[in-house]
Order: structure tokens, then C-alpha cells, then sequence
């Protein structure tokens, strides 16, 4: 197990790096000059001469690198090239709202998707598992902004019952928040919800078919039971993959649904950053992104020891 | 029955197939454990099973039950084989003195039918349907410790996200305003940051400036009470108020106007910059006197101090102005949610007449229609730019909303290469205005919302004039120009910006440019970095569609060759010149000799002026009906 954890461990940072020198190299070779475009168009030579040298942009590129780097592990990474305020606070406050949205997204993914996927498996050849096939079908080729759009014309226009869009930060009214929150987490996670249930009725009709599974029903237990002792777990880590990939992508795919419900989420930043040439921002949340994406599967690898103990065994 | 308690009799039927294997390894297990707890295991095996069946026509004896009843355990293998029918097999069923545990081989595969089944300890063939009854078993254990451990990795990122968005949105109550808009600001500092969507949000709100212009375009006073010219049109004499304080405490001075005049040129970067030029020096005669000489006379100048250059600075407060802002106005900016909103509070200590609203908050949309939505849901009280006309219906006849609808200074043009390419041909030019039916364009990809003004000066300008019928929807003519000018067999490269407007107007252009001969390759670029740079720039392009929104822009889009309309004429620089020293009478005889040579010319060709549409709760009053000013002015709204 330790073993494991410290592979895992060295291959996260050996990509952590590899992928900093790839976002750095990038921008790097962007054709443009982030001064220049910081200044506009009609910006006089001194005028960008004297930006470049406050941004440290005539410096050598390893300089520049490491200095990049210094400043993203010390959370500081200094001020964004166009409003001229830290970075480091713009993107925490980003990640945050958007980690809520994708999270509560997530949670309402698996709550739709475990046992939705696990009827479909269990019921695949009767009349109620085709219908809920057939409903899970309509989900996965709803986008989430689509049913946003539903949603909010339902819910907030039609009904009034929640706002239409929207954020409110918990810490200052938590109920605004949660109001705020229940729509754009119910578009990702029913269409996400959907698309996972696609992924767990598969894995269960693959654990349903195992040896284990007929042992366990020959004890005695009935086919739920059987299901839910044996069966869960097995079917758990290729969901497992699939809820990782979805978080990751989500990160930054979630930002039709913020701009839909005017959420200011890192999506967003990004999005406004690349369209104001905000270089050092964008590589910044690119970076910030490519940690995120790398973290989660990291934690995906934990969570594959955690469930399915014969991966444990296997290392040592 | 008495029997050594310490003795435990098992009875062993390995079976079949893999059975007699697994067995062999389960029995020594089994003696071990039950010796570890003091037990003296006696172990009986059987040769039960489909191998006896075959052997000897029966799977077990008939005495079974009696073999197995006074045994504590029996221990099963696997029963079973493919060649014997299964109702043959044996089966034995169990109980323990809690009444569970069954045992049965071959193990039934599929739905069970629940009953309970009667007799003690019980050997019995099966029923030929193949179902005997089935007993509970219990099953406690970590049921989902996979799903417990993500639902745990869930709880730690959401509750490390507790002061998500850290900073507030919108203000509540009958003191607070929420208007929605669309653009927003990139940081603060106009000075060196280009757009409409800083002085939108900052000027006449935060900052200040010398004069200012109302509604109707007039010039009036703000931080000057009053203000005379010399006979020579040169020197500006302005008498300034005296309890006007910055934001940061400082008092407003002649000696802060005159830095805040003579900073354009020093550290300004934006191109606006250039119409401070003409100023020779700016002097504070005393703490309330301000004299600005002018190299010239120019009647622009004054007006261009009501704009973004005419803002008042304090000397102690440009340090930051990217993010903390310090006017005389009567708004401080409070918060800035990056992305979401400027929240902007009133002072206390303004010298003027205090505004109604004590808290406007500037919201900031993308989506046309999630902005709606936010007035529909009571999110926004005003929509101050209505990005989507065609969804006006949802508020028109609405009596909780109203719409107002006006001028802008944003004149939509279809800019013309005058520089290069086929382009460069006046006949080219002219038929392209021919070519465009404008009544039918601004249906189509405005709702019908605006104004045909067929020049650069909006109706709200002294020397508006109607020029619509300068180059009337004429296909035959635009055809024949074209033929005319040779440059018919050329592609015209339409590049368009990507904005609302540009996008849906672009698509109509081509059509009814090609309905009159033209060859239209119709591309998008990026608005505002890649549009700039390519089109406006470099002028690498035939064609684009684009609002000028800054007042008094014919000189800035076509006053230089080195603009991006590359439009060179002498005699149009004369006009502008000749209107910017004279009178105000010959400036507006010259403003209009101006814009209908431009127009003459077919400089380029004017769409339509865009509408200032606006949609409000009923109860908001103020609402200025036409854009006249770079700011969107809040002092004047209240609440009825």
C-alpha cells in the first residue's frame, strides 16, 4: 500500500512539472506581446518598454520560469497583466464557486446515477428498465445548458420559485446561496447524472454476469442484497474513472452553465482572461486546471486502493 | 441424545466437479479453527452427488436425513453436473436453532420465491418445479465503504469552498438599485485602458469633471460653476467649486485640475489622449480659478472635457487607479466582484445634491438572456443595455416593466478598406452602398429597433442632418457600378467582430451584397483582441461591421489616413479643422459640409444608429432616454 501511495505520489509531481515547462513553453512562444496587448493598440514603445520590464518580461525565460513557479508555490503569484490586481485571490475566489457548482453537481450526478443505473441493470430486459434506458438516453443528449434554460423557465420565470441566476457567497446568506445553487447544480447533475448512468448500468450488468455474484445469491441472499454486499464495489471503479474524468472536465466545462446562470466561476475567469489577453492569468488558471485535473486522478488512484483491495495486495 | 459437548460431528460432502478440491483445502482450515476453540472436530465424508447418480441411479441414500440429523455441521463442495437433470440432485435444507441457514445443491440461479420452510433439520428431494423455499440470511457489513470514501472527498473540497466568491453581489431595499449591463470593465484606470465600459461605469458616478453634458447634449457645469472664453478662442477661464472633496479626503483645487489636464499628455496611453494636445499650458490662478491656454482656438476641447480626458484626478490619489478609484463624485466604488458586479456606495461627505440610491450595484451579463431573466425574477430593477430586441415582447406589455427607447452615439458602420483592395475604387464603394437595402437589415438583425441616420453624427449632435437618401436601395445602379469599376471578379473579405450585432448583421450584408454581383467571404474574429489587432490596427481586411460608440468620432474614424478606414482626404481634414476653430454657427455649417462628403465619398457605410434600449421596474425614474455622454449617469435616477 505504501508503496503504491509513493509511486502515485512521484508520478503526480513528475507531471506536475512536466506540465508547468508545457503551459510556461506555450505561452511563451504565443505570438504576441503580453505588454502590448496589455497597453492596447496606440500604446507608445516606452510605454510597453516600461511594462515589459515591471512584468519582468525581459528577463531570461528560465528566470522568468522559476520566478513563475516561486510565485505559484508560495500562492503568489503577483498581479494579472490587465486589471492589475493578485491573481492569487481572483482564482481562489473562482475555484471556489466553481467547486461548489461542480460538486453539488457531482453529488446530485451520483444520487441520480448509482441507483438509476443499478434498476436499469437489474430490470435490463423488462418494460421499466427500456423506459428508464430510453430517459437516460433523452439526458445524456440534453446539454447542460440547454436544461439550464429549461429549468430556468420553469422554475425561476414561469413559477418564480428560485432565482433565475445568480451568486451569493455562503458565508453571506446562505439562503440566497442555496436558492441560487439548486438550479445550476440540478442542470450538471441530472445531464451528468445521466450520462454516469449510462456508465454504472453497464458496469452492474458486468458484475451481474459474475461468478461472485451467482456464489453470493447461492448463499442465499437475494439479488438485491447480492448486488449491494457484492456487487457495488466491483462495479465501483470503472464509475469511479468516469466520475473523475467528468470532475475534471467539468472544472472548466462548466462554463456554458455559469454563463447561463451568471455564476463567476474559473470558467469564466479563464474564458474573460483569453478574450482580454490576460496572459499571465490564463497560464495561471491553466496551470491552476492542469493541478486540479492531475489531484483528482491522483485521488482517483487512492480511492481504486481504497475500494478494490486486491490493487493493495498487488504492490507488495 | 447425549453426546461430548467438546466433540463437533461434521459431515463432509465434497460433490462434485471442483468440490472434492475445494473441500480438501476447507476441512484442515475448518479443524484448525474449531480445535483453536476447544472443540474436537469428528468429521464423516460422503460421496453425495451427481458422480453417485450416475454410478448408482441415486444421488444419496436413503437414510440421508438420519446420516446428517445428528451431526452439528455439514460442510457442502459443489453438486452438480451439466449431464444429470437438476431435480435429481440431492438437496439438503438445514436449520440451526435460530431457525436460518439453508443448504442446498445444486444452488438455485435465479429469482427465489420467499417462504418459509417448516421442519427441523430435514433432508427432502426437491419439488420438480425446482424452487425449494429459502431462507433470510443477514448481511451487515460495510455495505458502500467505496461510495462513504468519494462522498467524503466531496465534503472536504465543498466545505474548503465556504467563502466561495468571497465578495458580495447585489445590494437589497428601497435604497439599493441593481442595473444590469453587458461589457465590464477590466479594471478601473481609463487612462490606459481602451473601451466604453470604464467611464460607463466611473464617469460623472466617481469622477468628475469640469463640465459635463445633460440629455440634450448641452455643455453644463459640474465642478466648475462657470466658465468664459477670450476673444481669441484661446484661453478658457473656469471658476471652480470650493467644498468639493476626493474620496481619499483631499480638497478639489485649480491645482488638481490643472495636473489632471496636463497628466493626459504625460501619462495617459489610450488614443483619446490625443485630444488633449492642443492644450498649451493649464494654470491654477487661485485655489478656485483654473486658466487652460489652448494652441488654438477649439471648440472640441471643451466638449472633450466633458468625456473620460476631462476627468479630475486628485493629486494624491493615482497611485492605484487600476483598482481604487478616487473622484469627487458622488459614488465610491465599494466592492468589486471580478466577473460579476461593481458595487458603487454613496459618500457622505459629497459636496453636491446627493443622489437617491445609497448602494447601485453594475451587473454584469453576457447572456442577453439570462439578463432578462434577472428582471423577470427581480434580480436586476433595469436592464441598462438591452442586448436582445427581438425579446422585447416579454416586457412590452408587461405594466410591471417600461421600455424606453432612444439614441446612442453608436453609429453601426460597415467600414470600408478606402486604403487597398477593390476597395480603393470610389465606384466599388458606391455600389456597395447602393447595394444595401438598410430599412431591410435593421429588421432583420435589429428587430427593427433603431435609427437610419445614412452618416457618423447621431441625432443628438447640433449638425444631425438626415442623409438616408444620399445613396438610396438602388440594386441596378450598385450592379452596374460595379461592372463599371472593373472590380467585379474580386472577393471582398467581410471580417467580422464577435458581437451581437456584427454577427447578425454580417450574415444580411453578404446576401444582399451578392444579390448585386459582389463575391462576399464572410470570416469572425475575435472581439476585442483579435479584431483589434488584425482589422483595426492593421487594417487587414475589405469589409467589417463595427459601432463606433464614442461621441464625436468622425475625426477619430476618418480624420487620418492612418486610421483603419485609411479614408485620405485634405478637404474633409479642412472641414473638421475649420468647424473646430470657428464659430459655433460655422462649426455647424462645417460639421455638416463634413459628414455628407464623407457620406458622398462612401467612406464607408452607416447601417444604422443603435438604439439605447432600456427595460425598468415601472418605479424607477430618472432613466436618461438617449445616450448622449460616455457615462451611464446615476445621479439623476430615483425611485417613485
Amino acid at each position: 500500500m505504501i508503496v503504491r501511495l509513493a509511486q502515485r505520489i512521484a508520478i503526480l509531481l513528475a507531471s506536475l512539472a512536466v506540465s508547468s515547462v508545457l503551459v510556461f513553453a506555450f505561452m511563451a512562444v504565443l505570438p504576441g506581446d503580453p505588454a502590448r496587448v496589455a497597453l492596447g493598440t496606440s500604446a507608445s514603445d516606452t510605454a510597453v518598454a516600461q511594462l515589459r520590464e515591471q512584468f519582468g518580461l525581459d528577463r531570461p525565460l528560465v528566470e522568468q520560469y522559476l520566478s513563475w513557479i516561486h510565485g505559484l508555490v508560495t500562492f503568489d503569484p503577483g498581479n494579472s497583466y490587465i486589471s492589475h490586481t493578485p491573481i492569487g485571490p481572483q482564482i481562489s475566489d473562482r475555484l471556489q464557486v466553481t467547486l461548489w457548482l461542480v460538486g453539488t453537481g457531482m453529488v446530485i450526478a451520483c444520487i441520480v446515477a448509482i441507483p438509476m443505473g443499478m434498476v436499469m441493470a437489474v430490470r435490463h430486459r423488462k418494460p421499466s428498465g427500456l423506459i428508464l434506458s430510453a430517459l437516460s438516453q433523452i439526458g445524456v443528449a440534453v446539454p447542460a445548458f440547454l436544461a439550464g434554460i429549461l429549468l430556468i423557465t420553469v422554475f425561476a420565470v414561469g413559477l418564480g420559485w428560485l432565482p433565475a441566476n445568480g451568486w451569493t457567497p455562503p458565508v453571506e446568506d446562505p439562503v440566497l446561496f442555496l436558492k441560487q445553487l439548486v438550479l445550476p447544480a440540478l442542470s450538471l447533475g441530472v445531464v451528468q447524472g445521466a450520462v454516469l448512468t449510462r456508465y454504472v448500468r453497464s458496469a452492474v450488468l458486468d458484475v451481474l454476469r459474475e461468478d461472485y455474484l451467482r456464489t453470493a445469491r447461492a448463499k442465499g441472499l437475494r439479488p438485491t442484497q447480492a448486488l449491494l454486499r457484492h456487487g457495488l464495489r466491483n462495479a465501483a471503479v470503472p464509475v469511479v474513472t468516469v466520475l473523475a474524468l467528468q470532475l475534471a472536465t467539468l472544472l472548466v466545462g462548466a462554463v456554458v452553465i455559469e454563463r447561463v446562470f451568471v455564476i463567476p466561476g474559473l470558467g469564466s475567469l479563464l474564458l474573460d482572461s483569453v478574450s482580454n489577453r490576460d496572459l499571465i492569468l490564463v497560464q495561471d488558471v491553466v496551470m491552476i486546471i492542469a493541478t486540479a485535473v492531475l489531484l483528482v486522478n491522483f485521488l482517483v488512484d487512492i480511492v481504486y486502493l481504497l475500494i478494490d483491495p486486491r490493487l493493495r495486495v498487488g504492490a507488495s | 441424545m447425549t453426546r461430548d459437548p467438546e466433540v463437533v460431528r461434521l459431515v463432509v460432502i465434497p460433490g462434485d466437479g471442483i468440490g472434492p478440491e475445494v473441500v480438501a483445502a476447507t476441512v484442515p482450515t475448518l479443524r484448525t479453527a474449531l480445535e483453536a476453540e476447544g472443540h474436537r472436530p469428528d468429521v464423516t465424508s460422503y460421496d453425495w452427488g451427481g458422480e453417485r447418480y450416475l454410478r448408482q441411479g441415486a444421488a444419496m441414500p436413503a437414510d440421508a436425513a438420519d446420516l446428517v440429523r445428528k451431526t452439528d455441521a455439514v460442510l457442502f463442495g459443489a453438486v452438480g453436473r451439466p449431464d444429470v437433470p437438476e431435480h435429481e440432485h440431492l438437496v439438503i435444507v438445514r436449520e440451526n436453532t435460530e431457525g436460518e441457514y439453508v443448504a442446498r445443491r445444486p444452488a438455485p440461479y435465479g429469482r427465489p420465491r420467499r417462504q418459509r420452510h417448516h421442519g427441523g433439520g430435514d433432508i427432502r428431494r426437491p419439488a420438480h418445479d425446482g424452487k425449494p423455499g429459502m431462507v433470510r440470511m443477514r448481511y451487515t457489513r460495510r455495505l458502500v465503504r467505496g461510495t462513504g470514501t468519494l462522498a467524503a472527498t466531496f465534503a472536504c473540497l465543498l466545505l474548503a469552498a465556504c467563502s466561495a466568491g468571497s465578495t458580495a453581489s447585489g445590494g437589497t431595499g428601497k435604497n439599493a438599485l441593481n442595473i444590469g449591463l453587458t461589457a465590464e470593465p477590466a479594471n478601473f484606470d481609463f487612462t490606459k485602458t481602451e473601451g466604453a465600459a470604464i467611464s460607463q461605469a466611473l464617469l460623472y458616478n466617481v469622477y468628475e469633471n469640469l463640465v459635463k453634458l445633460d440629455q440634450s447634449g448641452k455643455i453644463r457645469p459640474q465642478l466648475a460653476t462657470s466658465w468664459t472664453l477670450s476673444k481669441d478662442r484661446k484661453t478658457y477661464t473656469f471658476h471652480l467649486v470650493k467644498n468639493a472633496r476626493f474620496s481619499n479626503g483631499a480638497p478639489f483645487t485649480a491645482k488638481d485640475a490643472a495636473f489632471s489636464i496636463e497628466r493626459v499628455s504625460s501619462d495617459w496611453t489610450i488614443a483619446q489622449k490625443a485630444q488633449m494636445d492642443v492644450v498649451d499650458t493649464a494654470r491654477a490662478v487661485s485655489p478656485t480659478e483654473l486658466k487652460v491656454t489652448l494652441k488654438r482656438p477649439s471648440n472640441d476641447w471643451l466638449y472633450r472635457m466633458t468625456t473620460r480626458v476631462g476627468a479630475m484626478f486628485s493629486r494624491t490619489g493615482v497611485d492605484k487607479l487600476a483598482t481604487e478609484p478616487v473622484g469627487t463624485g458622488p459614488y465610491a466604488v465599494r466592492k468589486w466582484n471580478r466577473g460579476d458586479s461593481i458595487t458603487l456606495a454613496r459618500r457622505h461627505d459629497y459636496w453636491g445634491r446627493e443622489p437617491h440610491f445609497a448602494s447601485v450595484t453594475l451587473k454584469y451579463f453576457k447572456d442577453p438572456t439570462a439578463m432578462n431573466n434577472a428582471l423577470l425574477t427581480g434580480t436586476i430593477n433595469v436592464i441598462g443595455t438591452m442586448q436582445s430586441p427581438d425579446s422585447l415582447y416579454r416586457f412590452a406589455n408587461n405594466p410591471k416593466y417600461k421600455v424606453i427607447e432612444g439614441t446612442t452615439n453608436g453609429e453601426v458602420i460597415l467600414s470600408l478598406n478606402n486604403g487597398s483592395g477593390p476597395l480603393k475604387h470610389p465606384k466599388v464603394r458606391q455600389a456597395v452602398r447602393y447595394a444595401i437595402d438598410h430599412k431591410a437589415l435593421m429588421d432583420t438583425c435589429w428587430a427593427g429597433r433603431g435609427k437610419l441616420i445614412g452618416s457618423m453624427v447621431p441625432p443628438t449632435d447640433p449638425w444631425y442632418q438626415n442623409l438616408t437618401n444620399e445613396y438610396p436601395y438602388n440594386r441596378d445602379k450598385a450592379r452596374k457600378l460595379l461592372e463599371e469599376s472593373g472590380q467585379a471578379g474580386r472577393t471582398l473579405r467581410l471580417r467580422l467582430p464577435t458581437l451581437p450585432y456584427a454577427t447578425a448583421c454580417g450574415t444580411v450584408v453578404k446576401s444582399q451584397l451578392e444579390q448585386a454581383g459582389f463575391k462576399v467571404k464572410l470570416d469572425q474574429l475575435e472581439f476585442p483582441a483579435a479584431w483589434l489587432t488584425t482589422v483595426f490596427k492593421n487594417a487587414d481586411y475589405d469589409m467589417s461591421i463595427i459601432s463606433h460608440v464614442e461621441p464625436r468620432d468622425m475625426q477619430a474614424v476618418f480624420g487620418s489616413k492612418t486610421s483603419y478606414t485609411r479614408y485620405d482626404s485634405p478637404e474633409f481634414r479642412a472641414l473638421l479643422k475649420k468647424a473646430d476653430q470657428g464659430t459655433q454657427q460655422e462649426q455647424i455649417t462645417a460639421m455638416r459640409a463634413a459628414a455628407r462628403l464623407l457620406s458622398k465619398d462612401a467612406a464607408a457605410d452607416w447601417l444604422f444608429l443603435l438604439p439605447n434600449l432600456m427595460v425598468a421596474n415601472k418605479d424607477i425614474t430618472g432613466l436618461p432616454v438617449n445616450t448622449v455622454s460616455e457615462s451611464l449617469d446615476l445621479t439623476g435616477l430615483g425611485r417613485s
